[in-house]
């Protein structure tokens, strides 16, 4: 373990150079149209942002742009099913607000805003977009963050200055989770399905009125709908389905049982334990989209040894658990119930690992392929134009330097839109903290149980290190500076401080190790517990 | 060799994902069978077919069935327990005095131990409740413990009446009133939540009545309330009100606020000041399902007695020895017996706390809580007589099906969370507010009140 | 109505009753003396002292086995004399016990009986103090004599029990104490114990949220913390003796160290209360470095180390018995086991509830320890003589024997069958009526009059 050795990877994206021509020509590279063909070595023409031309041994117009990707590997640029990638992570609420009648809450305090767009949150800079589009993502549909009903997805292509330039399809969905408010109704999963009952119904009674409104308004009074109520009346008319986020199986089971009696179309969405309600989403027609996150592997030789023999078996338990999460890939693209794969938790340096880990447990790569191209193309009713290397359709290709789904395969460019990003692929050592430029601005997030908690760090070099200007959302006008500053050579960082709340002296002692642009870490509270942290650059405006 | 088979079983429950619809044939020989509703029959035979109790006699025979022996051994009916909060995952939806909208049901978690530990002291049905935080609490759901299904609606007792819980007296009056400020904070308040909730029931269905019979389409149809939808199922008669409630006084308030908006059907829960007034409860046809012998963990508990069920027995009163926890579900034949320390109740009576009882508060008595041709095939065995204390369960049976059978492997688990450590131990507290579910889910109100 | 008024004079706060409502009492009251059975059963009679005949009895000595058709005579307070067709000539009282049981009292190994009235209400709850070290709290000071659990308890033929203060560290001074008696004197038993919660690896209830790491750094922060405590009180025994030996005392003031003097010169048991398998085995290692006298409690893991415990030769109260297993994949009857499979591994076992008004509930988790592998026989010792060898106090208590304080009871019956009633019961001599707020009331109510009409 002394020398870890990590891919750094830059964008070197040649977007802001002026550029005389938009057709580009891939030459020779071993080309994968679809899921279900064979490679087969091709050349791909590029123009106006739409593949005009694939087949062997095309002549290269003139003013087109040659890249050459011979022996390297190209693919359809790959659709996340379900995402947030594009929506900023919402600033977290340090108080619940109090409300006067806690059964009685305004519905944008509860979490109940299906009324709520992707338009009014998404942000053409945030960092997620380049950062999944680096993985290989050219399109992806995007859910809204909230609680029980944050709003309705859209589709968006992961390339243009703003929304209406990356816009696919809007509204195409509306995102559902089992998840309450805090200390006001709906605050239990109960709570939820009890209110999805009444939405749903009104919902439908609005809808009955406006009809018969609209066919005769004399003598009758104007609809006038609360905007939840409002909204809803497309998923009562089924214009809209419902991405339903379901990781666990009891949950999807619930999610089930609220489509079955309602009728609404849904889609499972986020589903880790998917394979145990397999024949009753067949049979309600709702489609599954494959979580990416996965349980943590166990390393059974290291943990097996101070153990008892009781205990092992139940370790060998906990192993059969984790590889049932691992087969949830291949059973449900065998039974062709998945709808694309979900990437609401995974984190992005595990996506490709968690592909490999599904394969190994037996899902085929072309079914693995078909998750990020063919599936959410379709069920997002996109397939027209994406999903697929075909003429006529939006290029979106991804090049890499190897078949995609093998260990140390390298993703070279990206192409959204006909716009090409370029990624420098070498191998380097991994850099101290001395070397990484960690000065500047961060912002971090803990997790508290129920609750987040934000702020700021000003990171300044100093004579000997470094020093931390600390500001948290739960003491606003506070900064707490901390000179006192640990650093190692894994890029790793301790400090503590104290804070004092109400006369009460607390000690946060806090270790985080940071990767380029994003840290990762934990923050102690003695007596109080350790709470995950974790952070991010701000990008300074381009 | 057998070992390995044992702890492989759970996998093979996980993997055949028995269903719940599935029933068995089980032919249980030469026990001494104690029908409940027919006195104690030596050296007899149940036959189940299809997960039905079809045959009740001497040496039967049979083919295609299991034969279970139980020479030696005690057949009783399985046993029901009408207060619980095991097998769902949310109990409380404390954020208003009136959840009758929500329904637990919608919550349950098939996987959860406690499930198998219940069957493992011979219970076959639990009555899953909402808790106590809210005056009108939500809708509960009674369930049957098929240990091994995946499906959360094959755990429900399909077909069995529908209840819903209301709560008296300290627990609305601390989650709201003082907890919030809003009303209830006395049991003046508690009163008004009942009836302010009926009054506008009524007005509810009156509305959409009118609307319903004005089949122009002229009018606008009114809001869909699913409080008020379930508020008037109860002036309907479709739901058995089940209400958690300790003081006398409190339990004559509710009867009079049913008796004046024409509700009947009520099984008081815990109620233990109701052997105060027995002869009031039994004369309004009333219901009762108490503690065998708890008391004194909070003030309106201080002036019980042991002998709450004894007295609402002879009362007329029919009443049902409960769990409300974990623990005490394990061994509720233990608990009904207790009624022979505090009382004088025969073997019959006793038992009847813990079966036909129940199944009565429950309405489902014409489907299980006794042995009888064409009752449901849901039968605990015992080594000994069950209202011993050297009593073991040895086996127990659901629709036919054994779900408990006292050679299983120690680790009965289902659902493996991944994520966590492969062992934890975790210590229970002694005392019974955190053994008591009935708040489960209220603490997130009171966590800035400190 | 009359428990109402006892209600109203509960609650000091409430100074004004209603004056009508005060003429209602007393209406009812003058109403309710004409049927005197129901104004006596009001009112748990005296206990009464006088030198008793127990006669033609079953006698379960558990030190001397099973003696049938066996007298046993009380006299000052004590079992003067146990043999076939007794005569002492200076017996006052005599009970004919033909078909009936004498058993010695059961006692419970661990409770906060009397040290908490309604659970629930936080001010009559007295057994947690604030304080991680303070050892010098005592139990006995806390126990109200007149709790109404007391009764209700010892009716069962619980006649003793363990009161034990709960907390931090070290939360106080347990003391074992008789179930009758109108000052904690007149309870004490002669035993008192130091209670030392074990640092501990559990996690406490299904709501603790505490990570892994946390709990590891806490219980070794707590670890440390004893280690600390107990190097300083070799300090302080080596003042003290020297003190002593020039004929002074330290004069300044340590209550806690005073206290727990005594436990580190092994004069005085120390209570060390652990659960989980892990806790337990550093628990015995401190035992062995500290060479402390000791007694494991709590012990709900003991089954999955019983040998360890039983090689370190430390005793275990164990229970409650009726609980449920503290890992989701045990066994489900585990704790119901685990006085029987520590018992098995050698191991002397005592019981206790853990509780506070249901301490009356001790001989039915003995039954199922019995039911579960104990047996009754031993499981009869783990209510006597077990519990009374392991605080020293066997000589006075925890079997039938000439000689020993007259903690008795007879029943119709085996005691652990919830059929069973217990007759009589005698605690020091004194003769108990079998009496208790819950046989009160039952009196009252079984028959309620008036019933449904005015």
């Amino acid at each position: 373990m002394s020398i870890i050795l990590l891919y750094w990877i830059s964008s070197i994206s040649g977007q802001d150079l002026p550029s005389v021509s938009d057709a580009y020509f891939f030459k020779g590279a071993i080309v994968t149209t679809q899921p279900n063909a064979s490679p087969q070595v091709l050349d791909i023409l590029v123009r106006e942002g739409l593949i005009k031309a694939i087949g062997v041994g095309l002549t290269p117009p003139v003013d087109a742009h040659i890249i050459k990707v011979d022996s390297l590997y190209i693919y359809p640029g790959f659709i996340a099913a379900a995402s947030h990638i594009g929506v900023p992570k919402p600033k977290p609420n340090t108080e619940t607000p109090r409300v006067k009648r806690p059964g009685y809450p305004p519905n944008h305090i509860a979490g109940i805003t299906p009324e709520q767009t992707i338009e009014k949150t998404y942000s053409a800079k945030e960092g997620s977009i380049k950062q999944y589009r680096k993985l290989g993502f050219t399109m992806a549909h995007v859910m809204p963050y909230g609680k029980m009903l944050p709003g309705q997805t859209s589709v968006i292509s992961l390339n243009g200055k703003d929304f209406n330039q990356a816009v696919i399809t809007e509204n195409f969905g509306q995102y559902a989770q089992l998840s309450g408010a805090r200390r006001m109704f709906p605050s239990t999963k109960i709570g939820v399905i009890a209110k999805w009952r009444e939405l749903y119904r009104n919902a439908t009674l609005t809808k009955k009125h406006t009809q018969a409104y609209r066919s005769n308004p004399q003598g009758k009074r104007r609809p006038n709908p609360d905007e939840a109520t409002a909204a809803l009346i497309n998923v009562v008319e089924h214009k809209q389905p419902v991405f339903f986020h379901t990781e666990k199986h009891l949950d999807l089971q619930r999610a089930l049982q609220l489509q079955k009696e309602l009728g609404f179309h849904m889609v499972a969405t986020e589903t880790m334990q998917g394979v145990m309600s397999i024949s009753k989403a067949k049979i309600q027609g709702v489609p599954i989209l494959i979580s990416l996150k996965l349980p943590k592997e166990v390393k059974s030789s290291k943990d097996s040894l101070k153990i008892s023999a009781a205990d092992k078996n139940l370790l060998k338990r906990k192993q059969a658990s984790i590889s049932e999460y691992e087969k949830e890939g291949m059973e449900i693209t065998q039974e062709n119930q998945a709808g694309g794969f979900s990437l609401l938790k995974v984190k992005p340096d595990n996506i490709y690992k968690n592909i490999r880990r599904m394969i190994k447990s037996g899902m085929s790569d072309q079914n693995a392929l078909a998750q990020l191209t063919t599936e959410p193309a379709k069920l997002l009713k996109i397939d027209r134009i994406t999903g697929t290397i075909a003429k006529g359709k939006i290029a979106n290709l991804v090049v890499s330097t190897k078949p995609i789904f093998e260990e140390k395969t390298k993703i070279k460019m990206v192409m959204v839109d006909g716009h090409i990003h370029k990624y420098e692929t070498k191998e380097k050592k991994k850099k101290s903290s001395e070397d990484v430029d960690i000065a500047g601005d961060w912002t971090y997030t803990v997790e508290v149980p129920g609750m987040e908690v934000g702020g700021t760090i000003k990171i300044t070099k100093a004579d000997e290190g470094y020093n931390l200007a600390i500001t948290n959302s739960a003491m606003p006008g506070q900064t707490h500076e901390v000179s006192n500053i640990t650093t190692d050579k894994n890029g790793s960082m301790s400090y503590a401080y104290d804070i004092n709340m109400d006369g009460i002296t607390l000690n946060l002692q806090t270790e985080i190790t940071f990767d380029k642009d994003t840290f990762e870490g934990t923050v102690s509270l003695p007596d109080f517990g350790t709470f995950p942290m974790t952070g991010s650059k701000v990008e300074t405006p381009e | 060799m057998t070992k390995s088979i044992y702890i492989l079983l759970p996998f093979l429950l996980y993997i055949l994902q028995l269903s719940g619809q599935d029933t068995g044939d089980i032919l249980i020989k030469n026990g001494t069978v104690i029908t409940i509703t027919d006195g104690v029959l030596p050296h007899t035979d149940v036959l189940i077919r299809n997960g039905k109790i079809t045959k009740i006699g001497q040496d039967l025979k049979e083919n295609n069935v299991r034969i279970i022996d139980a020479s030696d051994q005690y057949v009783m009916p399985g046993i029901i327990d009408a207060h619980s909060h095991i097998g769902i995952e949310n109990v409380n939806e404390a954020s208003d005095p009136n959840t009758a909208n929500v329904n637990v049901g919608d919550a349950i978690d098939p996987f959860t131990i406690t499930i198998y530990r219940a069957l493992a002291g011979g219970v076959t049905t639990s009555h899953a409740m909402h808790g106590s935080a809210n005056a009108i609490g939500g809708q509960c759901q009674t369930i049957k413990h098929r240990w091994g299904v995946t499906d959360p609606q094959e755990m429900k007792m399909s077909g069995a009446p529908r209840t819903i819980k209301f709560a008296l007296g300290e627990n609305p009056m601390r989650v709201h009133g003082e907890g919030r400020h809003i009303v209830p904070r006395t049991r003046m308040g508690v009163e008004q939540i009942f009836r302010e909730a009926f009054a506008k029931a009524r007005d509810y269905t009156a509305k959409w009545d009118k609307y319903n019979n004005n089949p122009s389409g002229a009018l606008e149809p009114p809001q869909y309330d699913l409080k008020m939808e379930t508020m008037a199922d109860i002036l309907n008669g479709e739901i058995i009100i089940h209400c958690h409630s300790y003081r006398a006084d409190e339990i004559l308030m509710l009867m009079n606020v049913l008796e004046d908006f024409g509700v009947d059907k009520i099984c008081f829960q815990h109620v233990n000041e109701g052997f105060k007034v027995a002869p009031e409860l039994a004369a309004f046809g009333a219901r009762a399902s108490v503690f065998a012998d708890w008391w004194a963990y909070k003030f309106e508990v201080y002036y019980s007695t042991a002998y709450n069920a004894t007295i609402l027995t002879r009362n007329g009163v029919i009443t049902s020895i409960n769990s409300d926890s974990r623990e005490l579900i394990r061994h509720l034949y233990h608990e009904a017996a207790k009624t022979q320390r505090y009382g004088d109740l025969t073997d019959n009576e006793a038992l009847r706390l813990i079966t036909l009882n129940p199944a009565i508060q429950l309405g489902i008595e014409d489907r299980v809580g006794s042995i009888e041709v064409g009752k449901e095939g849901d039968i605990a065995i015992f080594n000994k007589h069950p209202l011993s204390i050297y009593a073991v369960p040895q086996m127990t049976i659901v629709d036919g099906i054994v779900r408990f059978d006292i050679h299983d492997a120690d680790d009965m688990r289902i659902d493996i969370d991944p994520e966590e450590k492969i062992s934890t131990f975790i210590e229970e507290s002694s005392d019974h507010t955190s053994g008591d579910r009935c708040l489960q889910d209220v603490y997130q109100y009171f966590s800035d009140h400190k | 109505m009359i428990c109402e008024v006892v209600q109203d004079a509960l609650l000091p706060l409430q100074t004004t009753i209603n004056k009508k409502m005060k003429y209602r009492y007393t209406l009812l009251i003058a109403l309710m003396s004409l049927c005197l059975t129901a104004l006596d059963s009001q009112q748990i009679q005296k206990a009464s002292k006088t030198n008793v005949l127990l006669t033609n009895a079953t006698v379960h000595t558990i030190t001397n086995g099973v003696m049938e058709g066996t007298d046993v005579f009380i006299k000052d307070g004590i079992i003067a004399d146990i043999g076939k067709s007794l005569s002492p000539s200076d017996h006052l009282h005599k009970i004919d016990c033909s078909a009936l049981h004498i058993y010695p009292g059961f006692m419970d190994g661990g409770t906060q009986l009397g040290m908490s009235e309604v659970g629930a209400v936080s001010l009559t709850n007295d057994y947690n103090e604030i304080g991680d070290m303070i050892p010098h709290m005592k139990a006995l000071t806390a126990v109200n004599p007149n709790a109404v659990a007391i009764p209700v308890t010892r009716v069962n033929g619980v006649t003793n029990a363990m009161v034990v203060p709960s907390g931090g560290l070290f939360p106080g001074t347990a003391a074992f104490i008789n179930l009758h008696g109108y000052t904690p004197q007149q309870m004490a038993s002669g035993f008192e114990g130091i209670v030392l919660n074990f640092p501990s690896s559990s996690h406490f209830g299904r709501w603790d949220r505490r990570s892994e790491e946390d709990i590891k750094k806490e219980q070794k922060k707590a670890m440390k913390k004893l280690n600390d405590i107990w190097s300083e009180l070799a300090l302080y025994h080596k003042i003290d003796s020297s003190a002593q030996r020039s004929g002074t005392t330290i004069k300044s003031y340590e209550p806690e160290m005073k206290a727990l003097l005594p436990a580190y010169r092994g004069e005085m048991t120390i209570l060390i209360h652990t659960n989980k398998d892990k806790d337990i085995l550093s628990a015995l290692q401190w035992i062995k470095k500290t060479g402390v006298k000791a007694i494991l409690v709590g012990v709900s893991e003991g089954y999955r180390i019983a040998d360890s415990i039983a090689q370190a030769n430390v005793p275990v109260i164990t229970g409650p018995v009726q609980s449920v297993p503290g890992r989701g994949a045990a066994r489900y009857d585990v704790a119901y086991r685990n006085a029987s499979i520590l018992h098995n591994a050698g191991v002397k076992v005592a019981l206790r509830t853990n509780d506070s008004e249901n301490v009356r509930n001790l001989p039915f988790h003995a039954g199922f320890a019995a039911t579960y592998g104990l047996g009754v026989e031993e499981a009869l010792k783990t209510l006597t003589i077990n519990l009374a060898e392991m605080l020293g106090i066997a000589d006075r208590y925890g079997s039938i024997e000439q000689g020993k304080v007259a903690n008795l009871f007879v029943s119709d019956g085996d005691p652990f069958e919830m059929k069973t009633r217990i007759k009589h019961l005698f605690i020091n001599g004194w003769n108990i009526p079998i009496e208790s707020r819950h046989t009160l009331l039952y009196n009252e109510f079984l028959e309620r009059s008036p019933g449904l009409k005015k």
